[in-house]
């Protein structure tokens, strides 16, 4: 029944409906949405604190709605993947959806996403949306990378012009503990979640920042209860991102790594080297890939099939060089700093928050 | 059950209680060409079992995976199979592996942990466990190397028409300029199978019902048949071989057909990503292991594959890519033979 209204509405559709983003003037982002899902997109709030009202020439523009790919002349991988040069296309099922994507312009000027995919339940009528966004974030990272910035995984704070990036695996308390920061010691929000890194240099990149701001204002801790969140969706669709941006700082000078590990022995503090440091930040990067969202029924991000496929295709193109690229950039950006390793128990308490605040004080 | 991977490796299974009978079966399917009566001092020692969540020191990644020092425990699933897995001697020179099952993951064992498992211990003796097609005529191997369905199982029906034996459907051994077999079984599905075709005639009713059932659940239980080498082409199996030409095959839509040489470099980078994308799942155990234990003497795994390919394939130097129609990967096989006698 879904599928078939989703179907109708499918052919219907004339009006699109555009969004643009422009992070910190490096990345210029455009959706297009069709208009039945731009209702879904109101609700995804995952970049909106760098919304714009226009960009022109937007360096990755990503087309959502039905679209036709020409294979001609493409080499296939693991019947999934197609790739010709500068072009990638993939697509796949499963019982809750179907999608496909494909990345053209890959090593142009602008990178053309389109996107599809059709639900055949209602709960995964969401699918479109997490789609995208799992698709984007490596996509943002990559386009940063050819900048020169490094889009970690990992949350940031900034006091005083200093800024210290926090990071650890999902369940590693890094929003609690960045809640924490903001609500005590008055440190500056850039992150819970991305951290945007130059040498010596750190912007903001708050994801969800509506959520993260009404959870620091009327929450206790991250984690939600069923109660909550329904008055979360009520303010969601009641209020527009206004005074939540005043919490946010947009760029600091980078001081300190910190990365927090969850574990069964007690509170210790260990420095890191640039190089355990770095390969730690580079399996934080390849695990990003496992961690997808239940609904696309995926047990691996389709981004990093395409990035294997493409790279058997063209050895010499400069996607091939991706993670000796990343890791160059990381080495030169942890020389000299700081790295800390924090050893914090299985359950998030007081006592995790006044150990970290004090690691950040000395 | 012990099995001797070529005197380079030895790995044994114990299987602590009868209902994990199937695991079992499966594993002497797909290695039986390797059993042996006893081994000294396996590197890879396998218990199929309970596995209990562990209670020493560990940190958590990812609020899934439990990683100690030289050890990781997890509990993974994939569609309606799931099971739990511990690793320890990661970082050591054997390592042990404990899994419990469910009745779903049988058929995964082997392609999703073992064989990695294997090839992660081939790969830090400086060996190197390839993922492709092996095959070969008179001691001189020609090897297709390519990601799944790209037809290296096809190609074998027509290889062994024309005279050659197997190495291997799915993998290889690389050895310092030599090549050694790892006959796991061969995966069997209805479109790697040549029409009229006088082998596997004993698993085609199988494999049309299992056709019937992909058709019917709209792709989503795949299943897979297997046949042992041996028993799927009697007499077969090769044991050794020097390494003679490598065809990195790329199926193309359309009818585009091409055989050009490739740089070695492009060849082992193709060859790298094809490794990785065969065990990806066993990657990410070892990603969580690495993200723990950042100064592993794994932590450059994957140059690390890039290096050993490169050095144990030296000495070939017939490195081809092949540009194949995919929808008649029956005839991959006869180009590449007909490219070799003519070269």
């Amino acid at each position: 029944m879904w599928f078939m209204i989703m179907n109708s509405v499918d052919s219907a559709s004339a009006r699109k409906v555009v969004k643009d983003f422009d992070i910190h003037g490096l990345v210029k982002l455009r959706l297009e949405w069709d208009f039945y899902r731009a209702i879904l997109e109101d609700l995804d709030l995952k970049l909106n604190y760098f919304r714009v009202a226009e960009v022109d020439r937007p360096d990755i523009l990503v087309s959502i709605g039905p679209f036709k790919p020409t294979l001609e002349g493409c080499e296939a991988y693991d019947g999934k993947y197609f790739v010709r040069k500068d072009f990638v296309y993939c697509t796949d099922r499963n019982f809750q959806c179907r999608w496909e994507f494909q990345l053209s312009g890959l090593s142009g000027s602008q990178l053309v996403m389109n996107v599809h995919a059709s639900s055949y339940n209602a709960r995964a009528a969401l699918a479109p949306n997490l789609l995208v966004h799992t698709l984007l974030m490596p996509l943002l990272e990559w386009e940063f990378l050819k900048r020169g910035f490094l889009l970690l995984h990992s949350a940031a704070v900034s006091k005083d012009g200093q800024a210290y990036i926090i990071a650890g695996r999902g369940g590693a308390f890094k929003t609690s503990v960045v809640m924490d920061l903001v609500r005590r010691e008055g440190y500056g929000y850039m992150s819970d979640e991305r951290a945007l890194v130059a040498p010596h240099l750190v912007f903001s990149f708050p994801t969800h920042l509506q959520i993260f701001a009404y959870c620091l204002s009327k929450l206790s801790s991250e984690y939600i209860s069923p109660f909550d969140k329904l008055r979360l969706l009520a303010y969601l669709l009641a209020n527009r991102l206004g005074k939540e941006r005043e919490i946010v700082v947009d760029s600091s000078q980078l001081v300190g790594i910190a990365y927090l590990s969850p574990s069964t022995e007690p509170f210790q503090l260990r420095r890191l080297d640039v190089e355990a440091a770095a390969s730690k930040m580079m399996a934080n990067a390849f695990l990003d890939n496992f961690e997808m969202p239940k609904i696309v029924g995926l047990g691996m991000s389709p981004i990093l099939g395409c990035l294997m496929a493409y790279v058997a295709a063209f050895p010499k193109s400069r996607i091939a060089n991706i993670r000796s690229e990343f890791m160059s950039r990381l080495r030169q950006t942890l020389t000299g700093l700081p790295i800390y390793e924090m050893t914090i128990p299985l359950t998030y308490g007081a006592d995790t928050a006044r150990f970290v605040r004090e690691v950040l004080t000395q | 059950m012990n099995f001797n991977i070529h005197d380079l490796l030895g790995f044994s299974v114990t299987a602590e209680r009868s209902i994990y009978c199937r695991v079992v079966d499966r594993l002497r399917l797909e290695y039986g060409d390797f059993l042996d009566k006893q081994v000294n001092a396996p590197r890879v020692h396998i218990t199929i079992g309970p596995v209990e969540k562990p209670s020493r020191c560990y940190q958590t990644v990812d609020q899934k995976y439990l990683v100690g020092e030289d050890w990781l425990y997890c509990r993974d699933s994939y569609k309606v199979a799931n099971w739990k897995v511990w690793f320890s001697g990661i970082d050591s020179e054997a390592m042990q592996m404990r899994v419990e099952p469910n009745f779903f993951a049988s058929d995964l064992i082997p392609p999703f942990l073992v064989t990695p498992l294997i090839g992660l211990q081939l790969l830090k003796m400086g060996y190197c466990l390839g993922h492709a097609a092996g095959m070969s005529k008179d001691g001189q191997a020609v090897l297709l190397t390519g990601f799944g369905g790209s037809g290296k199982t096809s190609s074998l029906f027509t290889a062994i028409d024309r005279g050659f034996g197997i190495l291997g459907d799915d993998h290889v051994i690389l050895c310092r300029g030599r090549v050694l077999s790892f006959p796991t079984a061969v995966s069997l599905f209805k479109y790697n199978i040549p029409a009229g075709s006088k082998w596997v005639q004993r698993w085609k009713r199988e494999v049309e019902l299992k056709e019937l059932i992909r058709r019917i659940t709209l792709n989503y239980v795949h299943l897979v048949t297997k046949a042992s080498v041996e028993e799927a082409f009697p007499g077969s199996v090769i044991r050794d071989s020097s390494v003679n030409a490598v065809y990195l095959i790329a199926p193309s839509v359309g009818n585009h057909l091409s055989i050009s040489e490739i740089e070695r470099s492009e060849l082992v980078e193709a060859w790298t990503q094809n490794i990785l994308s065969d065990s990806i799942h066993f990657f990410k155990y070892l990603c969580a292991y690495l993200y723990v234990n950042p100064s592993s003497m794994l932590s450059d795994f994957i140059d690390r594959i890039r290096n050993q390919l490169k050095a144990n394939l030296d000495g070939c130097n017939n490195l081809f890519k092949i540009v194949f129609p995919r929808d008649s990967v029956h005839g991959l096989f006869d180009v590449v033979h007909d490219h070799e006698l003519s070269r």
